[in-house]
């Protein structure tokens, strides 16, 4: 839940990046780091392995203007998704006020999507969250790559809450911003539902 | 309506003008081909059948085509329409007794009982006339369903049955009638039925019974023995013969007479309680009454355990009034009140009981009914000072038994001890056990492992670590190699830094080892089998345990590299410096460096992959330290949020006390400081942090509300209500409408 510092009058939100390992989650960040102007964003914080894999998590604060008068912060996160990190995967997942699932579009890795889903769901549960009102959007990644799943299919397998979903080559910033400007609205708009601010 | 529909009618009502009724007959019929079920159609033609020139069919024809309507009418829910209709069928058939038999059903339905009997009555005549009698009391039944009351017809309908030759019908209608005339207290008229009866049929018992009853009650008791003997040589069980014969001697005042019928009785219903009540009535006329007061215990018993608790009262009070000192109905009632949760009651005959059974010496049973007092009303000063009383002699007597014969079963002082912990005494329940280990048993298992959980939840670590100890050695020689590592883990929870333990520990991780080799072979024969991703689960469960196990982490990199497909590296490693250079220009000159891989390059296994939770927080934050100075106070702050939010308050701590150096951030950092330290119930630490907030230049006008309030609920939570009084009343004058804190001034004024 999106916390509301009074004293300093910010608003920080949480979104986080979720998916299997290798799924372009870090690249999302980067892009949108890169791709933000400088007084617009903090410092991003990403700490890989030696095999690229995130250690713990990324980590991107960004703001985006101001909402009654209270500076609101986004912070973006990424979890690690390779599936012996569970204990940091919760973690991340605390108090999360939106959620970006990066599925690989790949057709060998669906079921580590499915996998993934499986996890967030499973996750978010143990925190009496329920996946179903969570703000949610899904990006299917490496559109460009051969072998890769129609649409169709992979909303069938992993979209069966029909939220919008982006097509995005990550490296390319191809749906990047498209997927976090959706899920960014989505919480807002829960945001002024939840809080009568000022 | 169509044209051709509407062609005929005209034709229809043409030929009707004219007279000529047959035509106009065979156009309505036309009309029924399409809607062969129109009610008002089939009525149509059945009028005009009445008028058409050939009298006798056309009546014939028009009560066809009318019972057709009106059944239709019946079906579709018009009820009068179809009264109506069948009105017109007895206007030209009065003799149709079927038809007011339909008109007393449809009457029936509509509740207007009156007209329906009416209906009925006229059928049933009819039948009777035409000398079909089933019909006719088929009728009658109908008549006598609509009001039981009318006896008149219940006995013409008894009549006819005799004539008919039904007997068994015919008495059982007149037994109906009889017992209709007993409720309404006309007893001659009843019992003249009764007789009737007896004249049809002499032997039968009902009719036999009854007429002794009311013999009986009319006071003629030698009449009532002779009618009850007459039925009990019928039938010897007929539970209605016996209580006649039963009821008749004790009016007679036969009390052993009716005393032997009665324990019959009871032996063939011995669910009846009312034979128990009357058995109970014949010994206290007897003079009995300790046998009438347990046979009312008796009762009272029963109906308590069927959860009819009023009755078990009155049972239980009719026993212990004949019979004062009958304990057991003391007991009943106890258990009665307290079901009932009369608390008074409860109070007052808990006392009793636990005063009695104390002074004849039945320690236990005044131990129970003191704490089930204590229960109800835990600060009953009786019941505490005499619970208190019957502990202090039971320790003493125990000390004599076990000096005089040197053992003592401790069950007692085990059960004592856990209805202490269920009722909240902890201390006392840790008294008894102690006296358990220390005078009796040291090594009992059951009393240290109850003693052991009871430290834990009374604080005292060190006694919960010293109960461990104890246990693990008791259950060495007993080769619970189980039960051992379940309490070196638990010893390890409660005191880990204990040398002690460090002996324990190794052998733990000895008998793992045994464990793992286990573990070790079945994941070896998934892999032999092809099984990868068992293989890989049971690794798994083994680096759980020994995360350092290094066959473990081999196998799973190597199957991992046998399974893989997916092995693009995503991203390089972020610098820890950013660019100087414009994010535009910066993401161009990236751009190659985040540009995808080929699928299917190998990337090897990571050994970090298996790394425990707390060994990559530490290398992330290696990383953190190298990525970021300590004069980036922003990303370190950002970094405590991230923390905090993930319930990582210490770290947090720490990372909010690097960004409280650069001073935009010393405010913010300080309250977050104190927030977190809130959270890990530090609250004087907490204070502190805050205190330093409202010392900053930062502090101002706009957020002293916030940092006080903040303030003022720290003091509280640390038990400093003066202050916090203080602090909330400089909040409540700034502002007496901020939050609730109005409502805290008062509640703290009231406190103090």
């Amino acid at each position: 839940m999106s916390f509301i510092h009074y004293s300093s009058r910010e608003i920080n939100c949480k979104i986080v990046y979720y998916g299997p390992g290798l799924c372009g989650k870090t690249t999302n960040i980067r892009y949108i780091y890169n791709n933000t102007n400088p007084e617009s964003k903090g410092k991003l914080v990403s700490i890989a392995t030696e095999t690229e894999h995130t250690l713990f998590f990324d980590f991107l604060p960004i703001f985006l203007g101001t909402l009654n008068g209270f500076k609101l912060k986004f912070h973006l996160y990424t979890v690690p998704g390779q599936i012996f990190y569970e204990a940091s995967r919760k973690l991340i997942l605390k108090g999360v006020d939106g959620i970006v699932f990066v599925a690989d579009s790949q057709v060998e890795r669906m079921d580590a999507n499915m996998e993934s889903m499986d996890n967030l769901r499973r996750n978010l549960t143990d925190q009496d969250i329920d996946i179903n009102y969570t703000p949610l959007a899904l990006q299917y990644n490496k559109r460009d790559l051969p072998n890769i799943m129609p649409i169709p299919e992979m909303n069938g397998l992993l979209n069966t809450r029909e939220v919008s979903q982006y097509e995005s080559i990550a490296s390319k910033g191809e749906g990047v911003f498209e997927t976090l400007k959706d899920v960014t609205r989505q919480v807002i708009s829960e945001l002024k539902k939840a809080v009568q601010l000022g | 309506m169509s044209s051709e529909k509407s062609k005929i009618l005209e034709s229809a009502q043409q030929f009707t003008i004219r007279g000529q009724i047959n035509k106009a007959i065979e156009e309505w019929k036309k009309l029924l081909t399409d809607t062969p079920n129109d009610a008002n159609i089939l009525n149509t033609i059945g009028d005009l059948s009445l008028k058409s020139q050939s009298p006798g069919n056309g009546s014939r024809d028009a009560i066809s085509y009318y019972i057709k309507a009106a059944d239709i009418f019946v079906s579709s829910g018009f009820a009068l329409k179809a009264i109506a209709v069948y009105k017109k069928i007895l206007k030209v058939e009065p003799s149709r007794k079927d038809i007011y038999v339909r008109l007393g059903d449809l009457n029936c339905d509509r509740g207007l009982i009156g007209n329906a009997r009416e209906d009925y009555l006229t059928a049933a005549k009819l039948y009777s006339q035409d000398g079909r009698i089933k019909e006719a009391l088929e009728v009658y039944r109908k008549i006598a369903d609509l009001d039981p009351s009318n006896l008149n017809v219940r006995i013409k309908i008894a009549e006819i049955f005799f004539k008919e030759g039904l007997k068994e019908d015919a008495i059982e209608e007149y037994n109906k009638v009889a017992l209709a005339y007993l409720k309404e207290a006309k007893r001659d008229e009843a019992e003249n039925l009764y007789r009737l009866i007896l004249k049809f049929e002499p032997n039968n018992l009902n009719a036999i019974v009854k007429i002794g009853r009311l013999r009986l009650d009319d006071g003629y008791v030698d009449e009532a023995i002779g009618y009850g003997k007459m039925a009990f040589d019928l039938s010897k069980e007929s539970p209605d013969a016996l209580s006649l014969l039963v009821d008749s001697y004790i009016k007679s005042k036969m009390y052993d007479d009716a005393e032997t019928l009665l324990t019959k009785l009871i032996e063939l219903h011995p669910d009846q309680l009312s034979h128990r009540d009357t058995l109970a009535t014949i010994l206290v006329a007897k003079g009995n009454n300790e046998g009438a007061a347990n046979v009312y215990l008796v009762i009272g018993t029963e109906y308590f355990n069927h959860n009819d608790l009023d009755k078990s009262l009155i049972y239980a009070e009719k026993a212990k009034e004949i019979s004062p000192d009958l304990l057991p109905a003391h007991e009943l009632l106890f258990e009665v009140y307290s079901n009932r949760g009369n608390k008074d009651d409860i109070l007052g005959k808990g006392l009793y009981l636990a005063k009695y059974f104390y002074d004849t010496g039945e320690k236990e049973k005044a131990k129970g009914y003191y704490l089930k007092i204590l229960e109800e009303d835990p600060f009953n000063v009786e019941a505490k000072e005499g619970l208190e009383k019957v502990s202090g002699e039971e320790t003493k007597y125990k000390e004599e038994i076990v000096k005089e014969e040197g053992v003592i079963d401790v069950s007692g002082q085990i059960a004592s001890a856990e209805v202490y912990i269920k009722y909240g005494l902890l201390e006392k329940a840790i008294l008894e056990l102690q006296d358990i280990v220390k005078r009796s048993e040291p090594d009992n298992i059951e009393a240290h492992v109850k003693l052991k959980n009871l430290y834990k939840n009374t604080g005292e670590q060190d006694k919960a670590f010293e109960e461990c100890l104890k246990l693990i050695r008791i259950y060495e020689p007993l080769d619970e190699p189980d039960k051992i590592e379940l309490l070196i883990r638990e010893a390890i929870e409660v005191s880990p830094y204990d040398s002690r333990i460090k002996e324990y520990k190794e052998r733990l991780i000895k008998r793992s080892q045994v464990d793992f080799n286990e573990l070790l072979e079945e994941a070896r024969f998934y892999e032999q089998q092809g099984m990868i991703e068992e293989a890989i689960s049971v690794y798994n469960r083994i680096l759980s345990i020994d995360s350092v196990n290094e066959e473990a982490i081999r196998e799973i990199a190597k199957l991992k590299r046998l399974k893989s497909v997916d092995t693009i590296p995503e991203v390089e490693l972020v610098k820890p410096e950013e660019s100087p250079v414009s994010f535009f220009d910066l993401g161009e000159a990236l751009k190659e460096e985040v540009k995808e891989k080929p699928v299917y390059e190998p990337a090897p296994m990571e050994i970090s992959a298996v790394k425990s939770f707390e060994e990559i927080f530490q290398e992330f934050n290696k990383g953190i330290q190298a990525q970021l100075s300590p004069e980036d106070y922003e990303t370190h702050y950002d970094l405590g949020i991230a923390y905090k939010e993930m319930g990582l308050f210490q770290e947090a701590v720490e990372e909010f006390k690097i960004s409280i150096q650069g001073t935009p951030r010393y405010m913010d950092a300080s309250y977050m400081i104190a927030l977190c330290y809130k959270e890990l119930g530090e609250y004087h630490e907490a204070v502190k942090a805050l205190e330093g907030a409202i010392s900053s230049q930062q502090y101002s006008d706009q957020r002293h509300l916030v940092v006080k309030y903040e303030l003022g609920s720290l003091f509280e939570l640390a038990g400093k209500k003066e202050d916090a009084l203080h602090v909330f009343t400089e909040v409540h004058d700034t502002d007496e409408t901020y939050r609730d804190v109005s409502e805290r001034v008062l509640n703290l004024q009231k406190g103090i």
